[in-house]
């Protein structure tokens, strides 16, 4: 009787373990993904004695998109964000050959279009304009001492070519995750440059 | 299969019973209301009836309502994507050893359940714009499980219960849970 018993339970604890799994955690997180190639741009201007490194980013509230016939509407599909946060990292390399965060100042920045904020690392905001309908951001730094740097932006992905905004979307509505490209990082997804 | 299996080692159970049970006053109460502490904890109420037909088979019905802020506010934040808000389980016991103030038992249960479910779509406005948007719908399903548990009773007449199990939806796993858990500790009153 003992034995059938334990068989019993046996045979309940292996159906069990053979319940089927869920198979919808791919929704999980409200968030969804897109991408759209070149929306970010780099450039350095030197007027003088003074070199500014500029990031820009467009990005249109209908957004192309791949593998969609129609335009994406970001504005909508967030519920109204106004923002779209990215962030970045400015290295400096030393004497000896390694590459050093560094920390830019924020008197040293030029912020043209967008928000934003510095530490170790550079927190932008691409700014919703309802007049042109994109989300604008245009912030340079200026005033480095002299030598070689580079700026990445694979703080928050695992490639370091691709460069992700994420929707700053409020009251439970969807949060957009935007992958897109800025041409001039090179295939490490590094943007060097000089200050002499 | 596995439910095919499952019943045939439930068949042989019954086949291998021997009625040695002696006399007890519990055989008089054939009826018991039980409330789940545990459920109750997380707000959900969990109410069941169970009529004990003879000395090894009882059936009975749990009804379970959810109100917990928890999940509702899980669900609205897309941690979740399913929120329970009944449960109507109908269950047959077989009570696995030989006392009947204290035993283990199996059961098995069908759960008609139902609840919200929302998920993220891809529609088109009238601009032929696309865009993603949360659509939540209402779902309903009926599943069968398995559990198994043990009862002890006080002065043969107040009971408390725990249990463990499991069953899976059968026919709208799109939208309902794929797994329906049935755990509890429950304090019931015999007459």
């Amino acid at each position: 009787m003992k034995t059938i018993q334990y068989l019993f339970f046996v045979a309940v604890a292996t159906l069990l373990m053979a319940a089927d799994c869920s198979n919808k955690d791919s929704e999980f997180y409200n968030d969804v993904f897109v991408a759209s190639p070149n929306l970010v741009t780099l450039e350095t201007t030197t007027t003088g004695l003074q070199t500014v490194v500029t990031v820009n980013a467009t990005i249109p509230r209908l957004l192309n998109v791949a593998n969609q016939a129609n335009p994406i509407d970001l504005f909508k599909t967030t519920g109204g964000a106004t923002k779209m946060n990215c962030s970045y990292v400015v290295e400096k390399q030393d004497t000896e050959g390694n590459w050093d965060y560094i920390e830019v100042p924020l008197a040293n920045l030029v912020i043209t279009k967008g928000e934003c904020q510095t530490g170790s690392f550079i927190s932008g905001s691409a700014v919703y304009n309802s007049t042109t309908t994109n989300y604008e951001y245009s912030v340079g730094f200026q005033s480095l001492t002299s030598g070689s740097y580079r700026l990445s932006f694979g703080f928050n992905n695992n490639t370091g070519t691709l460069v992700s905004f994420r929707s700053e979307s409020v009251n439970n509505n969807l949060f957009l995750n935007l992958n897109t490209t800025a041409p001039l990082l090179d295939s490490g997804g590094f943007y060097p440059f000089t200050i002499n | 299969m596995k439910k095919l299996i499952f019943l045939f080692l439930l068949g042989f159970q019954i086949i291998q019973a021997q009625d040695t049970i002696p006399k007890s006053v519990l055989y008089q109460k054939r009826n018991e209301i039980r409330v789940d502490v545990l459920s109750t904890a997380f707000s959900r109420f969990n109410l069941t009836y169970e009529r004990f037909l003879n000395k090894k088979y009882s059936v009975g019905l749990s009804v379970v309502f959810s109100n917990n802020k928890k999940v509702q506010d899980d669900f609205d934040k897309g941690n979740i994507n399913t929120f329970s808000k009944y449960e109507i389980i109908p269950f047959v016991r077989y009570n696995l050893s030989q006392g009947q103030r204290s035993f283990y038992f199996a059961e098995i249960f069908a759960d008609l359940n139902g609840g919200d479910f929302r998920e993220i779509v891809l529609l088109t406005d009238a601009t032929n714009a696309n865009y993603y948007a949360i659509q939540k719908s209402s779902y309903t399903d009926l599943g069968l499980g398995a559990a198994v548990g043990y009862k002890y009773y006080i002065k043969d007449q107040f009971g408390i219960e725990v249990l463990v199990g499991f069953g899976s939806n059968l026919f709208n796993k799109d939208k309902s849970p794929d797994i329906l858990s049935r755990v509890g500790l429950g304090i019931s009153y015999r007459f």
